[in-house]
C-alpha cells in the first residue's frame, strides 16, 4: 500500500519538476508554493499558489492576473470561489488525488489545463475541458 | 552595405542606433514597456542636427500587459546614414526594437548581454527561445486556419465554375463567328486561388475574361463589348440577371457571386502572348495578359522557401526537452495565405470609411507579394514560416520603382508579363493613392508583427477580431484548431506539459504526463 506524501515531500517534488520552477517554503505542516505557469506557447504567464496541509486537498490560488477582470461579467467556470480564484481541478469524491499522490504530477498538470481551457473559454464562451458541477441544491450557497 | 540597429541605456534615455541601408526608406518597430500604468513621453532625436528627422506614425497600438508600439519610419536622402536616435522616456522598464529581417542579429544582441547577467540566465534565454519558436509556428497555424475560414469553400468555387462554364458555352454556340471562338477563364484572385469572401454582403467577385481572339486591335471597344451583351440578353435567364457595367458585363447570382465578363482581344505587339480589353473611357485598348499573369504568379508561389534550424539545433543541444517538428508547411502555398492576410487587413482598414477609394487594389498587394516572396525565398534564409512571412511583407515597397520624371515622382509597378501595362498607373495622377499604400502597408506590417507580442488565446480573438474583422464563427473553428487535439490527447491519455511549451499532445522526454482529472466547482450561469 502507499504512504501518504507529507507537505515536505510534496515540496521537493514541486521544487525538481521542470513544470513548476517556483519557490516555497514548509511552515509549521503547511506547504506553500508559488510558480509561473504558461499553459501554452500563446498562452499568458499566470501566478500561481498552491498551498497543502497532510489530510487536506491542495489548494490552488491564481495570483495574477486577475481571472475575474479578464473575464469581464461572465461567471468563472469550475471555481471554488472567486475572490481569490481558487480552481477545482478534481472531483473530490473519486480518486483522481489521494494523500499518497504527488501534486507536481497531478495538481500542477491540470492548473496547466484547467489554463488552457480558460484561455479558450474567454475567447469562445465555450469550456471544453468537460467536468462536473456540484447539484444546483448543494450549490447554493 | 551591412546594417541593424541596437539598443542600450544611458541614465534612463534609450539609444536606439539604427544603421540604414541605401534604399531609400526604412521603418523600424519599438516595443516599449512602460512601467505602472502611466503615459508614456517618447521623444525621437536625431543625434546630429544635419540629419532629416525619423518619422513615427501616429497610431500607437495599445496592446495587452502594456505594450506601446512605435513605428517609426526614416526618409533617406543621403545614400547611407548611420542613425543614432534619443528615445527618451522616464516609465520605461525596457525596450525592444525588432525588424524581421535582423532577428537573428538582434538575438545574438541579447544573447550576449544576457550571458554577462548571470548563468542563470543563460538557461532562461533557451526557454525563451524554445517557446518563442513554438508561437511563431502556432501563430502561423492560426493564421492559416483563419484565412481558411474566410475563403471561399470549395463548393462555392465549383458552383461559380459550372455557372461561367455554362455561359462560356451560351456564347460559343452563337451565330457570331466571332462568339464561336470565344475563350471563357478566370482571371484576377479566383484563379490566382486568393479570394477572400467580402467583410460585408456575401457576394464574391468571379473575374473572367471573354477572349475572342479573332477580333482585330482595329476594333471598335463598345462595339465589341455588345457583340458579348446581345449574346448574353439572348438567354431568358442571362437576360435579367445581366448588369451593364464599364468595362465588363455583370451576372448577378444573388447572395452568392457575380460573375464580371471582360472582353478580351489578342495584342499582336505582345511576345508574351497577351491580349487587350477595354480602357475605363472605352475608347481603345490597353495591354494585360490575365494567363501569362497567372503562370508567373503560380511559378512563384510553388518556390519553397527553405528555413535554416540554426536556432532549433541550439536550443536542441541545450535542452533535449523538444519535440521533432517538421518544417511547417500552410493548407496553401504560403505565398497565396500571405496575400489573403494583407488583403483582409485592407479590407477591414478601408470598408466603409471615408477614403475607401483609396484601398490598395489586389493586383498591386499581389504582384508586391510575388516579387517579395521570391527575393525572401530564393536570397535570403528564414529560420522559420513566421519570420519568412513578416520578410515578406517587409520587402514588398521595395519593389515599387519610384522615377524622377522632370521634377515629378512617377510610381511604376509593372506587370512584368506584358509590355505597357503599369499597376500604380493611377497612383501619379492621385498621389493619395500612394500615400494610402504606405499607409496601410505599415499598418499590416505591424499588425502581424504585433502577434508575436500577444499573450493568451483570447488576446488573439480580439486582435483577429478588431483588426481582421473575424467572425465569432472564425474564431471559435481558428481556437479549435489549438484546444481540439488537446481534448482527444486528453481522452487518449497522451496529453503531457513540457517546460516553455506548456500542453503538448506528444509526450516527450522531460514533460510531465497529465493523469486524468474530472474539473468540479460551482455551476457556470
Amino acid at each position: 500500500m502507499n504512504k501518504t506524501i507529507s507537505p515536505e515531500q510534496q515540496w521537493i517534488r514541486l521544487k525538481s519538476s521542470p513544470i513548476s520552477r517556483g519557490n516555497g517554503s514548509v511552515r509549521h505542516g503547511v506547504l506553500n508554493w508559488e510558480f509561473d505557469l504558461r499553459p501554452s506557447a500563446i498562452g499568458r504567464t499566470y501566478r500561481i499558489r498552491i498551498t497543502y496541509k497532510n489530510w487536506d486537498f491542495p489548494n490552488v490560488i491564481v495570483l495574477s492576473p486577475d481571472l475575474n477582470q479578464l473575464a469581464g461579467n461572465r461567471f468563472l467556470p469550475h471555481v471554488y470561489s472567486t475572490k481569490p480564484v481558487r480552481l477545482c481541478l478534481h472531483y473530490p469524491e473519486s480518486d483522481e488525488w489521494t494523500f499518497e499522490k504527488s501534486i507536481a504530477e497531478t495538481i500542477v498538470p491540470w492548473s496547466y489545463l484547467w489554463l488552457t481551457y480558460f484561455e479558450h473559454w474567454l475567447a469562445t464562451d465555450e469550456w471544453l475541458g468537460g467536468g462536473k458541477h456540484p447539484r444546483r441544491d448543494n450549490a447554493e450557497e | 552595405m551591412p546594417h541593424g540597429h541596437r539598443t542600450s541605456q544611458v541614465n534612463n534615455q534609450w539609444l536606439l542606433q539604427v544603421h540604414l541601408p541605401a534604399d531609400g526608406g526604412y521603418q523600424t518597430t519599438a516595443y516599449v514597456f512602460p512601467q505602472g500604468s502611466q503615459n508614456v513621453k517618447l521623444t525621437l532625436m536625431a543625434s546630429l542636427p544635419s540629419l532629416p528627422a525619423p518619422i513615427v506614425s501616429d497610431h500607437e497600438v495599445f496592446l495587452s500587459q502594456n505594450v506601446v508600439v512605435l513605428q517609426i519610419y526614416f526618409c533617406l536622402t543621403l545614400p547611407f546614414v548611420a542613425y543614432v536616435i534619443t528615445l527618451l522616456t522616464q516609465t520605461t522598464s525596457h525596450i525592444r526594437i525588432t525588424s524581421p529581417s535582423l532577428t537573428c542579429r538582434l538575438s545574438e544582441v541579447s544573447l550576449s548581454r544576457v550571458a554577462t547577467q548571470g548563468k542563470d540566465y543563460m538557461h532562461r534565454d533557451t526557454q525563451l527561445m524554445l517557446q518563442t519558436t513554438r508561437k511563431k509556428r502556432v501563430v502561423v497555424e492560426l493564421l492559416d486556419k483563419l484565412c481558411q475560414q474566410i475563403e471561399i469553400t470549395d463548393s462555392q468555387y465549383q458552383t461559380a465554375k459550372s455557372k461561367y462554364e455554362a455561359i462560356g458555352a451560351w456564347l460559343t454556340s452563337s451565330i457570331s463567328p466571332y462568339l464561336q471562338k470565344a475563350q471563357i477563364y478566370p482571371q484576377g484572385s479566383i484563379a490566382l486561388g486568393t479570394t477572400n469572401k467580402p467583410i460585408a454582403g456575401s457576394e464574391f467577385d468571379v473575374d473572367l475574361v471573354c477572349h475572342l481572339p479573332t477580333i482585330l486591335i482595329q476594333s471598335d471597344v463598345n462595339a465589341v463589348k455588345s457583340i458579348i451583351g446581345d449574346r448574353l440578353k439572348e438567354h431568358a435567364t442571362y437576360k435579367k440577371m445581366l448588369e451593364e457595367k464599364q468595362r465588363c458585363w455583370r451576372i448577378n447570382y444573388a447572395n452568392e457571386f457575380h460573375l464580371d465578363i471582360t472582353p478580351s482581344i489578342l495584342n499582336p505587339g505582345c511576345y508574351q502572348g497577351g491580349e487587350l480589353v477595354p480602357d475605363k473611357s472605352l475608347m481603345s485598348w490597353k495591354p494585360t495578359n490575365p494567363k501569362g499573369y497567372i503562370s508567373m504568379f503560380e511559378r512563384y508561389a510553388a518556390i519553397t522557401p527553405s528555413f535554416d534550424s540554426a536556432i532549433s539545433l541550439m536550443t536542441k543541444a541545450a535542452c533535449d526537452s523538444i519535440e521533432p517538428l517538421p518544417k511547417q508547411t500552410t493548407s496553401k502555398p504560403i505565398l497565396k495565405r500571405i496575400i489573403q492576410i494583407l488583403k483582409r487587413h485592407r479590407d477591414h482598414k478601408f470598408i466603409g470609411k471615408w477614403n475607401a477609394d483609396l484601398a490598395p487594389i489586389s493586383i498591386i498587394i499581389t504582384t508586391l507579394a510575388g516579387w517579395a516572396y521570391w527575393k525572401c525565398a530564393t536570397q535570403q534564409t528564414h529560420s522559420n514560416a513566421y519570420d519568412f512571412m513578416i520578410a515578406v511583407i517587409q520587402e514588398m515597397p521595395k519593389f515599387i520603382r519610384i522615377e524622377n520624371r522632370s521634377g515629378l515622382i512617377h510610381f511604376i509597378i509593372e506587370n512584368e508579363t506584358t509590355k505597357g501595362e503599369n499597376f500604380a498607373d493611377k497612383w501619379n495622377s492621385n498621389p493619395q493613392l500612394a500615400t494610402a499604400f504606405y499607409e496601410w502597408h505599415s499598418e499590416a506590417l505591424i499588425f502581424t508583427q504585433s502577434l508575436m507580442m500577444l499573450e493568451g488565446a483570447d488576446s488573439f480573438s480580439y486582435s483577429f477580431t478588431k483588426h481582421f474583422g473575424a467572425k465569432k464563427d472564425d474564431i471559435r473553428q481558428v481556437l479549435a484548431e489549438l484546444t481540439d487535439p488537446v481534448t482527444l490527447a486528453r481522452a487518449e491519455g497522451r496529453l503531457a506539459i513540457a517546460p516553455a511549451l506548456g500542453v503538448i499532445v506528444t509526450p516527450i522526454s522531460k514533460a510531465v504526463s497529465v493523469p486524468k482529472n474530472t474539473f468540479f466547482g460551482r455551476p457556470n450561469e
